[in-house]
C-alpha cells in the first residue's frame, strides 16, 4: 500500500540521516572522508549488547554508555591516528587510507570479541508496540529513530549557528590555517567534533540494532549510504545530509516497488552517480 | 675463462637445474612421519561467518577425536563470504603451495562449484559440508558432500503446500545464493506443475536487512502463502518484519535454514507456525556425543551445519589414513568408509555421485521448538 511505502521510505531515511549527520559534521571540520565512521555505529551497537544483554544492566544506561563509548573511540582515533598524520601534513588520501585501516581493524576486533553472529538488541522479540498511520504501520523503535534524527539535526543546527563552539567549527571548516592564526585551538575543537560525530554514529548503530540487528560488518554498508546521502544533499551541510538521506530512502524504496528488490543498492549508487554528474555540489550547497 | 671451461660450467648449471627441478616436482611418496594435510575453505569473514566458525570448530574437534592429532595438519583459508573468485584463489593456494590432497569446503554451493573444476583437474578430493545446490551432483568424481542435495527439499515442500490447499504462492528468495535460487526454481516448477499459481516473486540479497518493501508488495498481491528461500538470519528478519506489517500469511521455508536457532532468536514469537523441511534429526548416539563434545570444548551449542562438517572431516581423516596417499585411493576409501556410516549428522552413504541421501521430514515451529508436523 502506498502509505506503507512512504513510511518505509521515511524510516530508511531516518537511519541514513543519523549516519549522515555525524559524517557531515566531521567532514565539514576536517575535509576528509572518515571511513571509520561506519564501524563506530557497530561499536555503539555492540557496547549496548555487551552492557545491556551480556552484563544485564539497565537498557537506557547501556544505551548512554554505548553512545559515550563510541564517541570516545572516535575521539581516540582522532587523537592517536589522524592528528599525528595531520601534524605531518599528510594528504587527504593518506588519512582516508588510515581510516580504512581503522575500520578493518576495529571490525575484526569486534568479530573476535563477539563472533560474527547477527544479533538483535531488542528485549521483547516479536511483540513490539506498533502505531497505525494512515493505513501503514510503524514500530515504536522506528518512531524513535525518526524523532531522534530530527532532534539531533535541530540541536546540531542550533549549536552551529548560535554558539561560539559552532562558529568555531564553521571557521575551521572554512579554512583551518586561518582559524589557527586567529587563535583557535583547532586540534582540540576537531577532537570534540570527532567525539560528537562518532557519538551520533554510535547512536545510529544502537537504533539499527534495536530495529533490525547488528553484525560486525554493518559499518561499511551504513557508511556508504550515509556518504551517498551527504553528497546528494550537499557535503558538509547539516541540513543537506538530512535532505539527502530522506531522498535516498524514498528513491530506494519507490525504486524497488517496480523492479526487483535485489537492485536496492544499485539504485542508491545510481542516484549518487547522477548527482555527481549533474549537480556535484549537492542539493543544499550554493 | 677459456671456451672449454665455459662449456663445462654451462653443463654443470643445466644439470643442477634439472636435478633441483626433479627434486621439487617429483610425486611425493607419503612417509610415515609426514603429517597428512587437509585444506579447509570457509567463509570465515562476511555474513556467513558464524556458520563457518561452527564448521571450522567441528573440523578441529574431529582432528582431536581422531586420535592422530599430531599426524594431521589442517590448513584453513577464507573465501570471504563464499565469493567464488576468493574460493578459487584459496583452493589454488592450497593445491599448489600447500600440496593438499583433500579439502573440506565451502559452505555455499556457488563457491564450491567454482572450486570443483580446479580440484577435479588436480585430482584433489573436495567434501562440502553444507553446499546443497543440485548442480554439485555432477560436478565431478572427486566431489563429495555430507549434506543432502536440495532437489528433494523443494519438491517435498511444494507438494506439502499444495496438499494443504494453498493455490496462490508468493516467492520471496535471496538471489545472491545459488542454492536458494535453484530451490526457488524447483519449488516454482513443482508447485505450478501440480496446478498452483505464482502470485508474485520478490527477491533480495543476503546483506539486505530491510525486507519491508518486498513484504509490502507480497501483502498487496493475492497470495495465500509465501515460499521463503533464505539464509537463517534473513528467515528470522523476514518473519519478524512480516508480522509487524500485519502479514499473517503462512510462511513455508524451502530450505532447512528455517529450522535453525537464529530464526527463533531473531523472530521470537513471529516464527510460530513456520513450516520447513529438515533432515530427520539423528537420535543416534553419535549426534548426542557430538553435541556434548562440542559444548564441552567450545562452551556453546554447535551452529547449523557443524555436525555435517564434523562428519566430513572425520570420514576424510579415516579415508586418508587407510589410503596409500593418492587421490584415487582416498576416493576408494571414502566410498568404502562412507557406507552406512553412523555420523553426527545422520547415516551417511555416498552414492555414485558422492551425494548422500538423507530422509526429509516436514517440521514446524511451535512454542519456540522445532517439531514434526503430524
Amino acid at each position: 500500500m502506498f502509505s506503507q511505502l512512504i513510511l518505509n521510505s521515511i524510516i530508511a531515511g531516518a537511519i541514513y540521516t543519523l549516519v549522515a549527520l555525524g559524517f557531515n559534521l566531521i567532514y565539514g571540520a576536517t575535509k576528509f572522508f572518515n571511513l571509520a565512521h561506519g564501524v563506530l555505529a557497530a561499536v555503539g551497537g555492540y557496547s549496548v549488547f555487551f552492557f545491556g544483554k551480556t552484563l544485564g544492566w539497565n537498557i537506557y544506561f547501556a544505551t548512554a554508555l554505548g553512545i559515550i563509548f563510541a564517541g570516545l573511540l572516535g575521539y581516540g582515533l582522532d587523537k592517536f591516528v589522524y592528528l599525528p598524520l595531520r601534524r605531518r601534513k599528510a594528504s587527504k588520501m593518506i588519512l582516508l587510507v588510515a581510516s580504512l585501516g581503522a575500520l578493518t581493524a576495529i571490525q575484526a576486533i569486534i568479530a573476535i570479541l563477539f563472533t560474527s553472529q547477527f544479533r538483535t538488541l531488542s528485549q521483547n522479540t516479536g511483540a513490539q508496540k506498533i502505531y497505525e498511520v494512515f493505513g501503514g504501520v510503524i514500530t515504536e523503535t522506528q518512531l524513535v529513530i525518526l524523532i531522534t534524527g530530527i532532534a539531533i539535526m535541530t540541536v546540531l543546527a542550533l549549536i552551529l549557528k548560535y554558539t561560539m563552539f559552532g562558529k568555531t567549527i564553521k571557521a575551521i571548516s572554512d579554512d583551518e590555517e586561518v582559524a589557527r592564526i586567529v587563535g583557535i585551538n583547532t586540534d582540540k575543537i576537531i577532537g570534540y567534533v570527532f567525539f560528537i560525530g562518532s557519538a551520533i554514529a554510535g547512536l545510529a548503530g544502537i537504533l539499527v540494532g534495536f530495529d533490525t540487528g547488528i553484525q560486525p560488518t554493518i559499518g561499511l554498508g551504513l557508511l556508504l549510504k550515509g556518504v551517498i546521502a551527504s553528497i546528494v544533499g550537499g557535503i558538509g551541510n547539516v541540513y543537506g545530509g538530512v535532505i539527502g538521506a530522506f531522498l535516498l530512502g524514498f528513491v530506494e524504496n519507490f525504486g524497488i516497488w517496480k523492479i526487483s528488490g535485489e537492485w536496492k543498492d544499485a539504485i542508491a549508487f545510481a542516484l549518487l552517480i547522477i548527482f555527481l554528474i549533474f549537480r556535484p555540489r549537492g542539493i543544499m550547497n550554493k | 675463462m677459456s671456451k672449454n671451461t665455459k662449456v663445462i660450467i654451462g653443463i654443470i648449471i643445466v644439470v643442477a637445474i634439472v636435478l633441483i627441478g626433479y627434486l621439487i616436482y617429483k610425486p611425493g611418496t607419503p612417509t610415515t612421519n609426514e603429517p597428512i594435510k587437509i585444506g579447509v575453505v570457509l567463509p570465515l569473514t562476511g555474513d556467513l561467518a558464524t556458520y563457518a566458525e561452527g564448521v571450522r570448530n567441528a573440523i578441529n574437534l574431529a582432528v582431536e577425536n581422531s586420535g592422530s592429532k599430531d599426524k594431521i595438519q589442517v590448513i584453513v583459508e577464507d573465501d570471504h563470504g563464499c565469493l567464488p573468485p576468493d574460493a578459487v584463489s584459496a583452493v589454488q593456494k592450497l593445491i599448489n603451495l600447500d600440496k593438499v590432497k583433500a579439502i573440506v569446503g565451502s559452505l555455499c554451493t556457488g563457491a564450491t562449484l567454482a572450486m570443483a573444476p580446479i580440484t577435479e583437474q588436480n585430482k584433489v578430493i573436495i567434501i562440502a559440508p553444507s553446499a546443497t545446490g543440485k548442480n554439485l551432483t555432477n560436478a565431478g568424481g572427486y566431489v563429495f558432500r555430507t549434506i543432502a542435495s536440495d532437489v528433494d527439499k523443494s519438491i517435498a515442500v511444494a507438494k506439502y503446500a499444495y496438499s494443504k490447499g494453498f493455490r496462490r504462492a508468493a516467492l520471496l528468495y535471496d538471489s545472491s545464493q545459488d542454492a536458494l535460487v535453484s530451490q526457488r526454481d524447483d519449488v516454482k516448477t513443482t508447485f505450478t506443475g501440480l496446478g498452483g499459481q505464482i502470485a508474485i516473486e520478490e527477491s533480495f540479497i543476503s546483506s539486505d536487512k530491510d525486507l519491508r518493501t518486498q513484504l509490502n508488495k507480497i501483502k498487496n498481491s493475492n497470495a495465500d502463502m509465501i515460499f521463503l528461500s533464505a539464509v537463517p538470519d534473513s528467515v528470522g528478519l523476514a518473519l519478524k518484519q512480516a508480522r509487524t506489517l500485519g502479514i499473517n500469511t503462512q510462511f513455508i521455508s524451502t530450505d532447512t535454514s528455517g529450522g535453525t536457532k537464529p530464526v527463533v532468536d531473531i523472530a521470537g514469537s513471529s516464527a510460530e507456525g513456520l513450516i520447513f523441511p529438515f533432515a530427520t534429526t539423528p537420535s543416534n548416539k553419535e549426534y548426542i556425543d557430538f553435541i556434548n563434545n562440542y559444548k564441552s570444548k567450545y562452551g556453546i551449542e554447535p551452529s547449523a551445519y557443524a555436525a555435517e562438517g564434523y562428519d566430513a572431516a572425520m570420514i576424510l581423516i579415516k579415508a586418508m589414513f587407510a589410503s596409500n596417499g593418492t587421490a584415487d585411493s582416498i576416493k576408494d576409501q571414502l566410498f568404502k568408509i562412507g557406507k552406512n556410516y553412523y555420523g553426527a549428522s545422520g547415516v551417511i552413504t555416498f552414492d555414485q555421485n558422492g551425494d548422500v541421501q538423507k530422509p526429509m521430514v516436514i517440521k514446524t515451529v511451535k512454542d519456540g521448538q522445532f517439531i514434526e508436523v503430524q
